[in-house]
C-alpha cells in the first residue's frame, strides 16, 4: 500500500526532527567537552598551579558557561522531542532551528569574551564584577558577555513559551497542565497521563517569569558598562541574580526530572500518573524553589533583614518535602519488586536519583544559616551543585538518549558491554569527585581560588585536592566511553 | 566540636542512610511482585516519612539559630561591644582598629570600595568561624566574641576579581 501525500509530509517532518534533535544533543556534547576539558586544567591547577590567574578564572567561567550550555542544549533537544514523538504536536522546523541558532550564538558570544576578551567573572557572575574588573579585562568583552547571556535566555525563554503552547494545546489549559483539576471535586485529571506534563509545565511557567528578570539585569549591566554614570544598585543586581540565575538551573533540574516520571513507569511497568499529593508538591515547589527559595543564596548578606533570611531557610527547607517525600519515594516505591531489568537507562536514572539525593542533603545543610556562615562560598558548594547537575540532570539526560537512542539513530545499538562500562566509570569516579568537593569545603577550601594558600588553612586540603584529579579522569574517561558508543551507534552501517 | 565537624558528621550520617536505601531497593527490585500488595503499606511509611521530613526541618531551624552571627539573632547587642569597621576593595582589607579584645562581643561594620567581598575569618588553625559579605554601597554588620587572644585572619571569599586568592590579612585580638 502506497502513502498518501499527508503520510509522505509527516515522515518527512520526522526524519527533520530526528536530525535536528541528533544536532542538538552532538552540539550539547562538544559543549560538554570543552565544559569537561575546562574543569581538569583548573583542578589540575589547583594541585599544582601552572594557570596564570587571568586563565584560570577564564577557564572556570568557561566551565561554568559550558557545563549549563550542555544542559540546556541537550535538555531542550530532548523537550522537542518529547512534544513532537510523544505528544504528536507540530512544531514548525524553523522554531526549533531558531532556539538552537540562538543557544549557537549566544555560546559562541560568550566564548568569545572569555578566550579573546579575557572576560573572568566565573558563572554565574555576580555584578558589578562584570564592569569593574581592576585591569582584569576590557569594557568591550564584559559587553559581548551580556550579549550572549541574554541570548541564550531568549532561547531558553522561547522553549518555555513553546512548551507551554503545546500544554495548552494537549490538555486545554496551563492549569490544566499543573494537574490543578486535582483540586476540583468530580474532576478527573486522568489526561495528564504522566507527571512529566507538571514537570515541563512548572520549569515553563516559572522559567518566562524568573528568566526576563535576568535580561533585565543584563540591560542594566550593558548600559552602565557603556555609561559608568549610569548606576546600578548592587542589592537589586544580587538578588536579580540569583532571582534568575538560582531559578534558571533548578527548573533545567525540574524539566531533566521529567524524564524519570517517563522511564520509571517505562522499565517498572508500574505506572506514574498525576495524582492530589504530586500536584500539590509542585505547587509547593513552584512557590519554593521557582519562586522564594533564591533568597538562601543571600545568607551572609546581613544587610538584609533577618525575618527574610530566615524565610529563606525555611523556603528552601519546604522545598526538600515534594522532592523527598513525593518524587523521589515514588521513583523508589517502584522500582521496589518490580521485576525490573537494568538496562543502561534505569541505571542512569537510579544513580542520578542517588546524585540528587546527597547533593539535596549538602544544599539543606547549606541553606541552613547557622551552617552557611562556614560553607559560604567554600568547595562545600560546588560539591552540592555538582551533585545535582553532573550526578543528577546530567544522568537523567544520559538516561533518556539511552533510551531514545534507537529512536534517534534508526541503526542497530553498537555493543551493550560499552554503556555498562560508562556507568561504572560514571559511578566510582563521580561519587569520589564529589567526596573530594565535600571533604575539602569541610576543611574550610574556599570557592574559586586559583590558587589555594595552604599554610593558612588546615591540613589535608592539598591531598583532596591531588585525589581528586584521578577521580575526575575516571568520570572523564566514562564520558568518553559513552560518547564513542553514541557516534559507533550513529554511523553504523546498519539499519535497524 | 567546630560547626564543620558537627554539618561533616551529620552529612555522613544521612549519605550512609541514604546509600543504605539506594542498595536495599536495588537489592530488592526483583523478583516482582504484584504493586498493589504494599500501595497501601508505602502509602502509610510515605506519610510517616512527610512528618519526618517536617520534623527534621524545625528542629534543624531551632536547633541552629544560636549560630547565628547576625546581630540581635543569637544573643543581644551589648552596649559594651567593640566596633571594628571593615573595608574591602580590590585586592586587600582596611581594618580599624587592628586590635581587638578578647572575650568582647565585636560587632564588625563591614563594606566594600568596589564590587562584592565576602570577610572570612580564620583562627591560627585554618578554621573558618563566620564570613560575612562586603557589598559596595551597603553596611553588614555581624556579631562575634573570640575566645582566644591570637592572630586571626582574613580571607576574602567571594570571588571579585583576578587577585582574589590573594586578598588576605591579619588582625590581633589581645587579652
Amino acid at each position: 500500500m502506497s502513502m498518501d501525500n499527508s503520510e509522505i509530509a509527516k515522515a518527512k517532518y520526522e526524519e527533520a526532527v530526528r536530525k535536528l534533535v541528533l544536532r542538538y544533543l552532538l552540539v550539547a556534547f562538544l559543549v560538554f567537552l570543552v565544559g569537561g576539558v575546562m574543569g581538569i586544567l583548573i583542578r589540575l591547577s589547583q594541585s599544582s598551579p601552572y594557570l596564570n590567574p587571568s586563565l584560570y578564572y577564564r577557564f572556570l567561567t568557561l566551565h561554568g558557561v559550558s557545563m549549563t550550555g550542555f544542559i540546556i542544549l541537550a535538555l531542550i533537544g530532548i523537550g522537542w522531542l518529547v512534544i513532537v514523538k510523544m505528544l504528536n504536536i507540530v512544531k514548525p522546523i524553523w522554531r526549533i532551528e531558531l532556539v538552537f541558532w540562538l543557544i549557537f550564538v549566544g555560546y559562541g558570544l560568550i566564548a568569545v569574551a572569555i578566550l579573546v576578551g579575557k572576560f573572568a567573572t566565573g558563572f554565574p557572575a555576580m555584578p558589578p564584577l562584570p564592569v569593574i574588573s581592576a585591569g582584569g579585562w576590557p569594557r568591550w568583552a564584559a559587553s559581548v558577555f551580556f550579549i550572549g547571556l541574554a541570548t541564550i535566555l531568549i532561547a531558553a525563554i522561547t522553549f518555555f513559551v513553546e512548551w507551554l503552547l503545546a500544554a495548552h494545546q494537549l490538555v486545554g489549559g496551563i492549569g490544566e497542565a499543573l494537574g490543578l483539576d486535582a483540586f476540583v471535586p468530580n474532576k478527573s485529571i486522568s489526561h495528564l497521563h504522566s507527571p512529566a506534563i507538571l514537570a515541563l509545565t512548572a520549569m515553563s511557567l516559572v522559567g518566562v517569569f524568573a528568566e526576563p528578570i535576568g535580561i533585565y539585569l543584563l540591560a542594566n549591566l550593558f548600559i552602565r558598562n557603556i555609561n559608568p554614570a549610569f548606576a546600578v544598585d548592587p542589592m537589586m543586581a544580587k538578588n536579580a541574580l540569583w532571582m534568575f540565575g538560582h531559578t534558571l538551573v533548578n527548573i533545567l533540574f525540574w524539566g531533566a526530572f521529567s524524564i524519570v516520571y517517563l522511564l520509571v513507569p517505562a522499565y517498572t511497568g508500574r505506572e506514574w500518573k498525576a495524582y492530589r499529593l504530586l500536584v500539590g508538591g509542585w505547587l509547593v515547589t513552584i512557590v519554593t524553589t521557582g519562586l522564594t527559595a533564591f533568597l538562601h543564596h543571600l545568607s551572609m548578606d546581613f544587610a538584609i533583614p533577618f525575618q527574610l533570611l530566615l524565610f529563606g531557610q525555611i523556603a528552601t527547607y519546604v522545598s526538600v518535602i515534594p522532592w523527598a517525600a513525593v518524587s523521589v519515594y515514588g521513583a523508589l516505591t517502584r522500582i521496589w519488586k518490580s521485576g525490573i531489568e537494568w538496562k543502561p537507562a534505569p541505571r542512569f536514572v537510579y544513580l542520578g536519583l542517588f546524585g540528587f539525593m546527597i547533593g539535596g542533603t549538602a544544599a539543606f545543610l547549606d541553606a541552613t544559616i547557622g551552617f552557611n556562615r562556614v560553607l559560604h562560598n567554600t568547595l562545600w558548594v560546588p560539591g552540592h551543585f555538582h551533585s545535582y547537575i553532573m550526578m543528577g540532570s546530567a544522568l537523567f539526560i544520559f538516561a533518556a538518549i539511552y533510551h531514545f537512542l534507537p529512536d534517534l539513530a534508526g541503526k542497530k545499538l553498537g555493543p551493550s558491554r560499552l554503556p555498562l562500562i560508562h556507568y561504572w566509570l560514571t559511578l566510582v569516579g563521580g561519587l569520589g569527585f564529589l567526596a573530594t568537593f565535600y571533604l575539602a569545603g569541610l576543611l574550610n577550601a574556599p570557592r574559586r581560588f586559583a590558587e589555594f594558600p595552604f599554610a593558612q588553612l588546615p591540613q589535608g586540603i592539598n591531598f583532596i585536592i591531588n585525589t581528586s584529579i584521578p577521580f575526575a579522569a575516571v568520570f572523564g574517561l566514562g564520558q568518553v566511553f559513552f560518547i564513542y558508543y553514541l557516534l559507533r551507534t550513529l554511523l553504523a552501517k546498519e539499519r535497524k | 566540636m567546630s560547626i564543620q565537624a558537627y554539618i561533616g558528621l551529620i552529612y555522613l550520617f544521612i549519605v550512609i542512610a541514604l546509600s543504605v536505601v539506594f542498595l536495599l531497593v536495588w537489592k530488592g527490585s526483583k523478583p516482582k511482585v504484584d504493586f498493589e500488595r504494599y500501595h497501601d503499606r508505602f502509602s502509610r511509611i510515605g506519610t510517616i516519612w512527610l512528618v519526618v521530613l517536617i520534623a527534621i526541618g524545625a528542629m534543624f531551624t531551632l536547633a541552629t539559630l544560636p549560630l547565628i552571627h547576625y546581630p540581635g539573632v543569637a544573643a543581644p547587642l551589648s552596649e559594651q561591644r567593640q566596633i571594628v569597621k571593615v573595608d574591602a576593595f580590590q585586592f586587600g582589607w582596611v581594618i580599624e582598629p587592628k586590635e581587638i579584645k578578647a572575650g568582647t562581643q565585636v560587632e564588625f561594620v563591614v563594606t566594600s570600595r568596589d564590587v562584592n567581598h565576602d570577610f572570612g575569618v580564620f583562627n591560627a588553625n585554618g578554621v573558618l568561624l563566620f564570613q560575612v559579605q562586603a557589598m559596595p554601597k551597603y553596611t553588614n554588620r555581624a556579631v562575634y566574641t573570640f575566645d582566644k587572644p591570637g592572630t586571626y585572619k582574613v580571607i576574602c571569599l567571594e570571588y571579585c576579581g583576578l587577585a582574589h586568592h590573594v586578598m588576605m590579612t591579619t588582625f590581633e585580638v589581645v587579652p
